[in-house]
């Protein structure tokens, strides 16, 4: 996945499957779950600041959202966004570890109030949703993924691995002229290391979407 | 016992007391074809295009209360299902659609005859399957019986691969369906309910709002109980027409961008509005912000998509339409009677209101002179016909006059595609009604450039038996189009002029059908009567006034109580 920052990062669109993004971004998607682990993220985070679209009220809300490991369910997923103009800024999917028949999509979204109730009503409408949570306004865990390759000539490499120990990530892959980064946390931090190893010149990146947890012990049916 | 997936089919088809199909076939169905030469308890209607198919299959729906099937090929056949499947799934008509599919080892190479019909009917679908696996068949069939006629109606479509259909495997009855995640919400809300009778007993002018789902829980007993035992008005949506009898002192008229002048105004003025089974469509509602602004209203449905989405229910019930307005009658008739009838006087205003609205401004017409005004079609054929008769539509200005002036007495008898608006709708879905109620009268209302669409299945109706009758009104427009080019467009008639057409006499006359025509006013009455009274399928051909409007009219957008009145 390449991603161009700069100015072309505020240049908003919505490509087909309704997933809002910044141009350069690519967004990978399958019209499958079964099996595999697929995840799909925007990079626009600054993205609410010139959207003529949100109202004041509009927030970015986080859906935890349970469903059938069966073929077609993420399209019926992204159809509903793409039909009915709701965006997808963050999405990510797999399978359950404690049921195989289950997978789980956490996915941010933004909206009001009123968007965001006709969002969570559709979702149940579809058949092979199980359950729909939102967990903006619940304590919750919540984290992100990142590779990041960047530049790592001999005299940034004590600078990288100094970034890499304050933020508690670590070095996955290394070559003669590159460190290849394993950075987990939530999208706060995320930025912040994206901006200090910015300098060094990032030569790629992969990123997932958010996923969540609530913080209470007992399942979230 | 080993079965072929042809014949699972079938076994699965009579278990869900499936009578008729409505079909065509092709290389990918061909075995399932073959099994229904086997099964003489399944009617087979061959259509003559798969969008009648469809339709014919949603009417049938309708007509009898039931669940509608269609059978078709792979590629086309399933591609030509699509407006079908659209409306059924706008207007929440239980149908389920088999479509043939390329072998599965043969999925995904653009095999011939090979589209995505599952990809592509995604968004217009309630659900819908591939079958991949014989062993998963019989239990997918009975899913979508179950989806498709359960909480809020709708079709499923059920793609069917030529070898999964040709293989063999032990028949195991599925059992009982019990989807984890689905489970409609049927019962209402008792808390709420008792919320609605505090509401009706202060309410000094309510209003009952009706619409397609009291057709869909076969509620409109309760409904027109709930009406007369709190002496409430009635307003009812397109979907809704005939779920309160039209004859009614308290029926208003259908409201809307063509609706009546007192129904509107009541919408307007009422301080309770009492939806039921409607989704606040914005040819209903017009100007959101103006629609039963000073109202409270309770809104039920069994779909909670339904409720906030176009407007604000103050209080809202997600429940089946009968057992709530059941519920809800029982509960108001323990309390007082001369309560829930609110104060005598207040009431008495309301309805002299009402009164006064319906006098100042009726929805009206005046036939004068000889050419022929298609509202007069309309208004002779209603008071030729009785409340028995089934009446579709095509889409247009032909559809707004029979719902203006057949005033319908009974749910179940007035069939159109309202949400998606489908021209070539009604002929098809009169040849489903038919095949629904074949002791029934059928009556298809078309304009000339709809009948068009689909005119193909008067073959139909005449193989199968299935006689209809097809009342024309030919004005050579398209009439719809061309009355908002009259008013918004500058009468600039850009294509909808429409002077070239068929001779429908004849096109009838082609088909082994029976052709009338007349451009006279007096005749109008004799054509009906002669056309009605003949055995098999007829066109009755009126030649009406060529630029008459369909009015009242609410502009687009505009607030329902500024209405174009003449």
């Amino acid at each position: 996945m390449r991603i161009s920052y700069g100015s072309s990062r505020r240049c908003n669109y919505r490509d087909d499957f309704g997933i809002t993004g910044t141009a350069g971004a690519q967004v990978l998607l399958s019209a499958t779950t079964k099996n595999e682990s697929l995840i799909i993220t925007d990079i626009s985070r600054d993205f609410h600041i010139n959207s003529e679209v949100r109202k004041m009220s509009s927030q970015k809300h986080i859906l935890s959202i349970l469903v059938d490991n069966e073929p077609g369910v993420l399209s019926r997923i992204a159809g509903l966004f793409s039909g009915r103009g709701y965006n997808i800024e963050s999405l990510s999917v797999a399978q359950t570890a404690e049921n195989s028949a289950v997978s789980r999509i956490t996915m941010q979204t933004t909206g009001d109030d009123h968007i965001l109730e006709q969002i969570t009503k559709q979702l149940h409408k579809l058949i092979n949703v199980i359950t729909v949570n939102d967990l903006t306004d619940k304590k919750y865990v919540q984290r992100e993924l990142i590779l990041i390759k960047v530049n790592a000539k001999p005299e940034q490499r004590a600078e990288i691995l100094r970034i890499v120990d304050i933020f508690r990530s670590r070095v996955v892959d290394v070559g003669p002229e590159h460190y290849t980064i394993e950075m987990s946390g939530d999208e706060g931090k995320l930025e912040a290391f994206i901006d200090l190893l910015r300098p060094m010149g990032i030569i790629e990146t992969s990123r997932t979407g958010s996923i969540a947890l609530a913080r209470e012990k007992k399942k979230i049916k | 016992m080993k079965l072929k997936g042809a014949q699972i089919l079938m076994k699965m088809l009579i278990d869900q007391g499936v009578d008729t199909l409505f079909g065509y076939p092709g290389g990918a169905v061909i075995d399932i074809y073959d099994s229904l030469a086997d099964t003489p308890s399944i009617r087979h209607i061959l259509v003559r295009h798969e969008q009648g198919a469809v339709h014919a299959a949603d009417a049938y729906a309708r007509a009898k209360g039931t669940v509608g099937v269609a059978l078709v090929t792979s590629g086309p056949g399933a591609t030509n299902t699509v407006t079908g499947i659209a409306s059924a799934y706008m207007d929440s008509i239980p149908v389920v659609i088999f479509t043939g599919q390329v072998p599965t080892a043969l999925i995904g190479n653009d095999a011939f005859q090979e589209v995505d019909i599952v990809g592509i009917t995604r968004p217009c679908t309630k659900h819908n399957y591939l079958v991949k696996d014989i062993d998963k068949l019989a239990r997918t069939i009975k899913e979508a019986f179950h989806i498709a006629q359960s909480g809020r109606p709708g079709p499923v479509l059920v793609d069917l691969p030529k070898d999964i259909m040709a293989a063999t495997a032990e028949f195991e009855d599925p059992g009982e369906i019990d989807l984890k995640s689905y489970k409609p919400t049927y019962n209402p809300n008792k808390k709420q309910l008792s919320k609605v009778v505090e509401l009706i007993k202060e309410s000094k002018r309510p209003l009952i709002f009706s619409g397609g789902g009291v057709v869909l829980s076969k509620a409109s007993e309760e409904l027109t109980k709930l009406a007369r035992m709190t002496n409430t008005p009635v307003t009812a949506s397109l979907m809704g027409l005939g779920t309160f009898p039209g004859s009614d002192p308290l029926w208003l008229g259908m409201p809307g961008m063509h609706g009546t002048y007192r129904a509107n105004m009541s919408i307007s003025e009422c301080d309770l509005m009492i939806a039921a089974g409607v989704r606040f469509d914005d040819r209903v509602t017009g100007r959101k912000d103006k629609f039963a602004s000073g109202a409270k209203i309770v809104q039920i449905d069994i779909d909670p998509t339904s409720i906030h989405k176009n407007v604000e229910a103050t209080c809202p019930i997600v429940g089946d339409c009968k057992n709530t307005l059941e519920l809800l009658n029982s509960m108001l008739e323990s309390e007082n009677p001369s309560d829930i009838k609110g104060d005598a006087s207040e009431r008495q205003e309301w309805l002299d209101q009402i009164a006064q609205w319906k006098a100042t401004s009726p929805q009206r017409y005046e036939q004068t002179g000889d050419v022929i005004k298609p509202q007069y079609v309309i208004d002779r054929l209603h008071k030729l016909t009785d409340s028995n008769t089934i009446i579709t539509t095509e889409v247009g200005q032909n559809q707004m006059w029979t719902a203006q002036y057949y005033h319908f007495d009974k749910p179940n008898h007035f069939i159109t595609s309202g949400g998606l608006g489908v021209m070539g709708f009604g002929l098809p879905a009169a040849i489903g009604a038919k095949a629904a109620c074949p002791d029934k009268l059928v009556v298809c209302v078309a304009g000339d450039g709809s009948i068009q669409m689909n005119s193909q299945e008067l073959m139909t109706a005449i193989e199968a038996d299935l006689p209809v009758k097809i009342v024309i009104l030919n004005n050579r427009y398209l009439g719809m189009v061309r009355q908002w080019q009259e008013l918004f467009y500058d009468k600039r008639y850009s294509s909808t002029n429409m002077e070239k057409a068929p001779d429908f006499v004849k096109l009838a006359d082609a088909y082994g059908a029976v052709g009338m025509r007349t451009d006279r006013a007096d005749e109008v009455e004799t054509v009906l009567k002669n056309g009605l009274a003949c055995e098999g399928t007829v066109i009755m051909e009126f030649i009406v006034e060529r630029e008459e409007c369909v009015y009242p009219m609410v502009p687009a957008g505009g607030a329902i109580t500024e209405m174009i009145l003449v």
